[in-house]
């Protein structure tokens, strides 16, 4: 978690030196949507469905261009990992999201192509994220008292249990347009692939629990 | 060439992409009667051990709360799988397993659990009979010494305080009361002797006309029979019994089997016998009380939380008409309409002294019961008592999120009791929704808990494997069928503690306000109750 810290610090850090910003650097802002799946195996539960659910983002990022075709590209993202719990039969009321937030930087390599105003672009590389906080909201079913109740209540971690650390795949692929010398906007799309079971495997039976985001996002970008 | 190389090369990356996600084992329920699942469970009692500690792993609600108490599953499974192994070694291990054997490895693994009402049974696959563990039962009696005991022998009566024997402070100014036992008793005790009597009538009478001929012969034999049956049982009303309940138990089935094999001949000598209808001998209220002493104080008992069996309009439609359930139903209605009726009118006039709500040696039943206990005395709505947790997902710490319970208040218009004090009378023995309510009566500020801790049998139950995928925990296996059965907790409560924070106290139950023990010698010599007369002597002093 420590190195997790001191990479986002250089990141930061990274950007927040104009001074020796270049030609080929470039520092931005973007938001826009998620929408994340959740694998687990319910086993037996068969009326227990998971299902993806939507979700926001919002990122800062540097870049620094080797060639015209190729730059590296670090992003500080907030962004949420949402799923959608919910059951059939008896319990058929209970119906939530659960919102899970996690930080994340991802790095990635970024191949350009196209003219000097419209490129198109793609990104690979990884990320390392960090969950921070979880909510259930939606509606809950209570057969003790036959009736569907509401829930907005925070998701309690346990440390034994929960891993919040997480690492995977990260790429996207987008369109920039630069429409003044120093400036260029962007749309994207993009996706995590996390390696990291939401859960440790802390018990004698092995349970694993992954992650899967896709997300679009639009931001706008200073060309040093 | 190229563009294969590129192929290869793009589907071996995926693979590794993909594969870098391992995946989960495959697992099985054991919530019902699933052949595959208990195969190795029926044939070994390793298999039975795993099945035992699989089962426990994903259905019980409280792994988080049992860590605190430094348990770990996993080492449970790690310490004990090789020991169960052990009784399957038939080299090394040459005589059958005991059930004591049995019980006491699986005594060891459940002794250190918290649920306050878990009960497994176990079957020895050498000897085909089951063990039964009750871990909540062993660990109060272990840590609560004697007293539990002390207060379940000696469950005090309101005798003494209709006669002149009791100071008059404490005396009971009106008094009613139902129980099914003793229904059951007076119906069984009456019948018996009604039919004994007319079989003799009959045997004289064909023995005055010159004996049995061909016409009746076989009547007057079965007769002649059914009166020895009766001799007996009467005899039984004469041993010294235990307990009611007791005697009930062993008395119902015998009294049934009469019904059934002198069905017709009671018929033909025109006393017919009515069997006790499983109803009323399973329900679960046992004995209502209702007294209203000097001061007005209006005070309640229950034997257990059943009143919603009688009360509740779903359930009332249960009983058959005429049947003996029927009557009784009307008999705890009315004992209850007694204690309620007596608040509203003493409330209306502003007369009410304060109302004790008696769950001492109450074992629990019904949560919709709080509408005719302490919710008849708060206001309609409902009330926020406490928070519930269900297990949500086969990991050990699957939960789903902690949720408020509201808990049913009483619905038609009523008196609202908050200027006026209300106590729990509770003990050891106050279990599951007798806790529940003596928690809501020591939440209220008006409200007073006396007595001794109570059980610590807090979470709700699901006993019915039918019901099993509601949560996935209350029970797993099925009774008597199953190489394992367990009764577990379904939902998991959390009650706040004074600071407001929420905690669960399975296994411990709640602290009185005034702590005061039963003084058995004074219950045994004198018929008194102290814990009552200390109930009425705080209402008095408010």
């Amino acid at each position: 978690m420590k190195k997790l810290y001191l990479f986002v610090l250089a990141i930061c850090a990274m950007m927040l030196i104009p001074g020796q910003a270049q030609a080929q650097w470039r520092i931005g802002a973007s938001g826009g949507a998620t929408h994340n799946w959740y694998s687990i195996a319910p086993h037996y539960q068969t009326d227990f469905h998971y299902g993806g659910a939507w979700g926001w983002s919002a990122a800062v990022f540097t870049q620094y261009n080797f060639f015209d075709w190729l730059g590296l590209r670090a992003e500080v993202e907030a962004s949420e990992r949402n799923y959608r719990f919910r059951r059939s039969g008896i319990y058929a009321g209970t119906n939530y999201i659960v919102h899970n937030t996690y930080v994340q930087v991802p790095v990635m390599a970024q191949f350009s192509f196209g003219g000097q105003k419209v490129r198109g672009f793609v990104h690979a590389g990884v990320y390392a994220g960090y969950w921070a906080a979880g909510k259930y909201k939606g509606t809950i079913y209570d057969p003790m008292n036959e009736k569907t109740s509401p829930v907005n209540e925070p998701y309690i971690f346990q440390s034994k249990k929960d891993q919040r650390a997480d690492f995977g795949l990260a790429g996207g692929l987008g369109i920039e347009y630069r429409f003044l010398e120093h400036w260029a906007m962007h749309v994207e799309g993009r996706c995590y692939y996390s390696f990291i079971s939401t859960t440790k495997q802390y018990m004698a039976v092995k349970d694993y629990r992954y992650n899967t985001t896709i997300g679009v996002n639009a931001g706008f970008a200073y060309i040093f | 060439m190229k563009k294969t190389a590129q192929y290869i090369v793009l589907c071996t990356l995926s693979v590794c992409t993909f594969s870098c996600r391992p995946q989960s084992d495959d697992l099985l329920s054991y919530g019902q009667n699933d052949v595959q699942a208990y195969y190795d469970a029926n044939n070994s009692f390793a298999g039975e051990f795993k099945a035992f500690w699989t089962a426990m792993n994903e259905n019980y609600g409280i792994w988080d709360f049992e860590e605190s108490f430094g348990t770990d599953w996993d080492e449970v499974y790690r310490t004990y799988l090789p020991k169960f192994e052990a009784l399957d070694d038939t080299l090394n291990h040459k005589e059958k397993v005991t059930n004591k054997e049995l019980l006491a490895l699986y005594k060891q693994i459940t002794d250190t659990l918290h649920d306050g009402h878990m009960t497994l049974r176990v079957k020895n696959l050498h000897t085909g009979t089951y063990i039964t563990l009750t871990p909540h039962i062993d660990r109060v009696a272990r840590e609560r010494g004697t007293r539990q005991t002390e207060e379940s022998q000696n469950a005090t009566t309101l005798d003494k305080y209709q006669t002149p024997d009791v100071p008059t402070a404490y005396r009971a100014l009106a008094y009613d009361a139902t129980g099914s036992d003793d229904i059951i008793i007076d119906h069984l005790d009456s019948t018996v002797h009604r039919v004994n009597r007319a079989a003799i009538a009959y045997i004289a009478k064909v023995d005055a006309a010159g004996g049995p001929d061909e016409t009746n012969d076989a009547v007057y034999a079965s007769v002649q029979a059914l009166k020895v049956a009766t001799d007996s049982m009467m005899n039984f009303f004469l041993m010294p019994r235990s307990t009611l309940s007791a005697f009930v138990a062993i008395m119902r089935p015998l009294f049934n089997d009469l019904c059934t094999k002198y069905a017709l001949t009671s018929q033909q000598i025109g006393e017919p016998m009515l069997p006790i209808e499983d109803m009323l001998a399973e329900d679960m209220v046992k004995t209502i009380r209702f007294a209203l002493f000097e001061g007005n104080i209006a005070y309640l008992r229950l034997g257990g939380c059943g009143l919603t069996g009688h009360m509740h309009p779903v359930y009332k439609q249960k009983a058959i008409p005429g049947s003996m359930y029927e009557s009784y139903h009307q008999a705890v209605e009315r004992v209850w309409h007694h204690w309620f009726d007596t608040i509203q009118t003493l409330h209306k006039a502003n007369n009410l002294g304060g109302v004790i709500i008696d769950m001492r040696n109450n074992g629990g039943g019904y949560v919709l019961d709080y509408q005719y206990l302490l919710g008849a005395l708060l206001p309609s709505g409902g009330w926020n008592s406490h928070q519930l947790r269900v297990k949500n997902g086969i990991g050990r710490l699957d939960f789903g999120p902690i949720t408020p319970f509201t808990v049913q208040t009483y619905e038609a218009e009523h008196e609202v009791i908050n200027d006026r004090p209300i106590v729990v009378l509770a003990n050891t023995n106050s279990m599951s929704m007798a806790e529940n309510t003596t928690y809501g009566v020591q939440a209220q500020p008006n409200g007073c808990f006396i007595g001794t801790r109570t059980f610590g049998g807090l979470s709700a139950l699901n006993p019915d494997p039918e019901a099993y995928s509601e949560t996935y925990s209350g029970a797993f296996g099925v009774n008597e069928t199953t190489p394992i059965w367990g009764y577990i907790p379904k939902y998991v409560c959390f009650y706040p503690n004074k600071n407001g924070e929420y905690g669960v106290v399975e296994g411990y139950g709640f602290e009185p306000d005034i702590e005061c023990p039963l003084d058995v010698n004074l219950w045994q010599t004198a018929g008194r109750d102290n814990q009552l007369e200390k109930a009425l002597d705080y209402i008095k002093s408010k």
